[in-house]
């Protein structure tokens, strides 16, 4: 009798096991699908700026010089938006220094909107110089900032070397090898010379005549209509330039070129280029 | 002969009559057939399909982002995959549960969501319990589950902060049970 008491037991035992097995097993339907692995990356946000070439001026009211740099954007981003500003930081004593899309319109300093594949962006740095002035660096600082938030860049600093000369109140040297290089028709006739250094402006007169027609240097070439002076048809008529700078005046007069207008036209001495 | 032989034969022979006389009865008879019949099972299935990325910033052009793309401050850039479920069965009732990876990532300032949206003729069927999780106490037919991750770069974050910096969602289980 008292054997049968633990095999009771172990029976009930069984059954209550199996049984709570059952629950634990027992069969319900499931599935599964992954959502699938997948990535988000940030871009940056930059720029580079070239070095501008170094500029001269005159140490005389009013003398300027331009040069320029090429801005790049080299940010990364879809919808990357920047501004880049440049800003005139500091210049030589008696030197103002302006900066600017375009050397004909500057200002203290220019923004320009960009994206990283729109093209570079050209500035334009333009110094003037005064009777004060001495040589040194013109300092701008760039930065680029995020449209309409976000990112911004740190500054970086561009800088341009500006030499100050002495004011020349010599004239320049005469040009020389002035000579004629054809028409464009009966009445405007094309002429060349050789370059003046430091030479800023030439002109090319009829002789003594005060009238004369000018080129910016370094031109060393340009075309000249006989209405200018009224010089009529078949009239042969001489011409002369002279080399210029706004402290030194004109040089004296180069040789002559004889030009005769109209139908009979006919120059000398004519080199064709 | 004695009386026992006697008696045995006379049995025999009233058991032999009684035993023709069986085979010449007309009796009643009726029958009625059992209806053809037979259960089937219903199902429980999830199928999924290629995840597509937006660009939220850029509305009325769908799916204008790629994997290679490089998001900055501002941008809202979503990962949207579509689930769909079918739930058929007189006593079916269950759970639908996406269970989300933890995001990987090296932001600073990345803002992270998921979100499950159910949709479809059985979506009335279905009650959403929390932004991934979804239970059902009857069939519901079809349905399809949209599941958005979304992730924002907030327009403020400034400097340099978050430049090149990426984030990876692992693949994560959707997975429809009964209960």
């Amino acid at each position: 009798m008292m054997s049968r008491i633990p095999l009771t037991a172990a029976v009930v035992g069984a059954l209550l096991v199996g049984g709570a097995t059952t629950g634990v097993t027992r069969a319900s339907w499931t599935n599964q699908r992954s959502l699938h692995a997948h990535q988000v990356t940030a871009g940056s946000m930059s720029f580079t700026a070239t070095s501008p070439d170094a500029v001269t001026v005159s140490k005389a009211a009013g003398s300027t010089a331009d040069t320029s740099f090429v801005l790049d954007d080299t940010s990364a981003g879809k919808n990357l938006q920047q501004r880049i500003t440049a800003t005139v930081a500091t210049t030589p004593a008696g030197v103002t220094a302006t900066v600017g899309t375009s050397c004909t319109t500057t200002g203290s300093s220019v923004s320009v909107d960009t994206t990283p594949t729109s093209p570079d962006q050209i500035l334009c740095v333009k110094v003037t110089s005064s009777t004060t002035a001495v040589s040194g660096t013109v300092t701008l600082q760039l930065s680029g900032a995020q449209q309409p938030t976000g990112w911004a860049t740190p500054v970086t600093p561009v800088t341009v070397s500006v030499t100050v000369n002495p004011v020349v109140t010599t004239p320049p040297a005469v040009p020389t090898n002035f000579r004629c290089t054809g028409f464009e028709n009966n009445n405007i006739v094309r002429f060349a010379w050789d370059a003046v250094s430091a030479a800023e402006q030439y002109r090319v007169y009829q002789s003594g005549s005060p009238t004369f027609v000018e080129a910016t240097a370094p031109a060393a070439a340009l075309s000249a209509n006989r209405n200018t002076w009224s010089i009529g048809n078949g009239v042969p008529a001489t011409f002369v330039v002279k080399a210029y700078t706004a402290t030194g005046g004109e040089s004296s007069a180069s040789n002559t070129v004889t030009v005769t207008f109209g139908s009979g036209r006919t120059c000398s001495p004519l080199v064709t280029p | 002969m004695n009386k026992m032989i006697k008696g045995s034969i006379a049995g025999a022979t009233g058991v032999a009559l009684l035993m023709g006389g069986f085979g010449t009865y007309a009796l009643w008879s009726d029958s009625e057939n059992l209806a053809a019949n037979g259960v089937q099972s219903g199902e429980l299935t999830i199928d999924t399909e290629a995840g597509v990325y937006d660009d939220a910033r850029t509305t009325g052009a769908p799916n204008d982002w790629t994997a290679d793309d490089l998001m900055v401050p501002g941008d809202v850039v979503t990962y949207t995959q579509t689930f769909d479920v079918s739930g058929d069965g007189k006593n079916l009732q269950g759970t639908i549960v996406l269970d989300v990876e933890d995001l990987v990532s090296d932001f600073t300032t990345l803002q992270y969501d998921v979100d499950v949206v159910a949709g479809g003729s059985g979506a009335t069927d279905i009650t959403k319990d929390s932004a991934t999780t979804f239970s059902f106490v009857d069939p519901f037919g079809t349905a399809t589950l949209t599941a958005t991750v979304t992730y924002t770069l907030p327009s403020g974050t400034g400097g340099t902060v978050d430049q090149n910096k990426s984030a990876d969602t692992p693949a994560s289980t959707f997975t429809i049970s009964q209960s």
